[in-house]
């Protein structure tokens, strides 16, 4: 058991990157817990890549961490949800043009491009840690790179969190 | 600024290129596995109980399984050939598309049903045939014939951007119905009808083109047309709910949903529609 979780634990400074990439206040906390928990549920862990399910894991931990922070809170009929500006950290030391752009698009249509573009992640990875099929990662990604690269060539874009809709429905 | 630029843009600008070791990581590794591990594999390292496997390994076992029969019948396929010229019965037995572990099991087509249910025309691309079938563990399969005997998804056609999902997959209540058997929760949404894919087309002139299929099944009346209430759009839907619509991509995109359907009974009667985007 612990020989598989050394090479789950492989993936600490991974996950790490990931939590940092997507301004993480405590990073390498939430790679540390991210493996915790791998090694609490490592039956679930899949043995032959367990990146996409500690990306999912860390994503979790992150939204939690924001969910601890009250003033990235809005209360909304009983629901917490974070403001959209605030999904996406402003401490990242990014190029203005593109962290504006980044900031315009929904939480969703970035995380599908930051997964491939920063995380190194294949379709098929990234779909499997967004629990989606690699066709309907595929088109999320191609219409995210289309709205990011509009927004970029400063062409109006509507204002709105609402990303077009999925092939599978998430409740 | 093309896509390629754009990519190469974002991934200059990553904050963390690499992969940085964890200063104290031996430690961490040590202080965690002191903790209590997976019990699930400690009873089975143990053999002491390993009748007795829970629900969630039987899913994880499920899941492995299907994969690797899917990725057996993915090599055979591509060593035959079968994915540049199948017939749709081949194409759905192969079923290159199949997300197993979404309903714990392979969807296996029912070749009495595998049948041309819709061929429309795309403008610049010419005409493609929506063909379908249900399998035996109700679930149902699709797939977009496309101009030269080729189908959506897998790249070979001009017109095609490689988006299309050949295949079968379950229905959204065979995938909550598997998660709650198995002590999750629902995790799809079911209430208003529609179950579709959808795959995006070019045209000769460059346009590009929003095809979706798929099926509206709604709780009451049968379904005549499927209409798009945000371009106005409408096609028609067969007497089994099957049904295609083109939608053109915006240009210049829009952050706004492309689409929102709605199902119209034979006197005009909504009788399944889909939410807002502020609803949904």
């Amino acid at each position: 058991m612990e020989a598989r979780f050394a090479e789950v634990f492989e993936d600490l400074g991974f996950i790490a990157g990931y939590a940092r990439r997507r301004g993480a206040r405590d990073p390498d906390g939430i790679a540390a817990e991210t493996m915790a928990v791998a090694w609490r549920r490592l039956a679930d862990v899949p043995a032959d890549d367990a990146r996409p399910w500690l990306i999912a894991t860390a994503r979790n931990l992150l939204l939690a961490e924001r969910r601890r922070e009250p003033a990235a809170t809005r209360d909304l009929d009983g629901v917490d949800l974070p403001a959209p500006e605030q999904q996406f950290s402003h401490e990242l030391d990014l190029d203005p043009d593109l962290a504006a752009g980044l900031r315009a698009l929904s939480d969703q249509d970035r995380e599908t491009l930051l997964l491939i573009a920063w995380d190194d992640l294949t379709p098929a990875q990234a779909a499997d840690s967004l629990g989606i099929t690699s066709a309907a990662f595929r088109v999320r990604l191609h219409r995210a790179r289309r709205r990011l690269s509009a927004h970029l060539t400063e062409r109006p874009l509507a204002a709105s969190i609402s990303p077009s809709r999925p092939n599978w429905k998430q409740t | 600024m093309t896509q390629e630029r754009l990519m190469r843009r974002l991934r200059a600008a990553n904050p963390v290129p690499t992969i940085v070791e964890r200063a104290g990581s031996d430690h961490l590794f040590a202080l965690i596995v002191a903790g209590p591990g997976d019990e699930r594999l400690t009873l089975r390292h143990d053999h002491r109980f390993s009748r007795w496997i829970t629900g969630t390994r039987r899913l994880a076992v499920g899941a492995a399984a299907c994969l690797l029969v899917t990725a057996s019948a993915a090599a055979a396929v591509i060593g035959s050939g079968v994915f540049a010229h199948a017939t749709p019965v081949a194409l759905f037995e192969a079923n290159a598309g199949q997300h197993p572990a979404l309903s714990g099991q392979s969807e296996t087509v029912i070749p009495s049903t595998v049948q041309a249910s819709q061929t429309f025309t795309v403008p610049g691309v010419g005409q493609v045939t929506l063909w379908t079938a249900t399998t035996s563990q109700g679930g149902f399969c699709m797939a977009l014939l496309l101009p030269g005997t080729t189908w959506a998804g897998f790249s070979a056609s001009q017109y095609d951007t490689g988006y299309g999902s050949v295949g079968c997959q379950p229905t959204y209540a065979q995938v909550n119905q598997y998660s709650v058997a198995h002590g999750g929760k629902p995790v799809l949404g079911l209430d208003d009808g529609f179950q579709y894919d959808n795959a995006i087309l070019r045209g000769s002139d460059g346009r590009e083109w929003d095809i979706y299929y798929g099926r509206v099944i709604p709780t009451q009346g049968q379904p005549a047309t499927v209409r798009d209430q945000i371009s106005g759009i409408s096609a028609p839907v067969t007497s089994d709910g099957w049904f295609a619509i083109t939608v053109p991509m915006p240009n210049p995109p829009t952050t706004q949903p492309n689409v929102q359907f709605q199902a119209l009974d034979s006197a005009g009667q909504v009788i399944a529609q889909e939410p807002s985007a502020a609803s949904a």
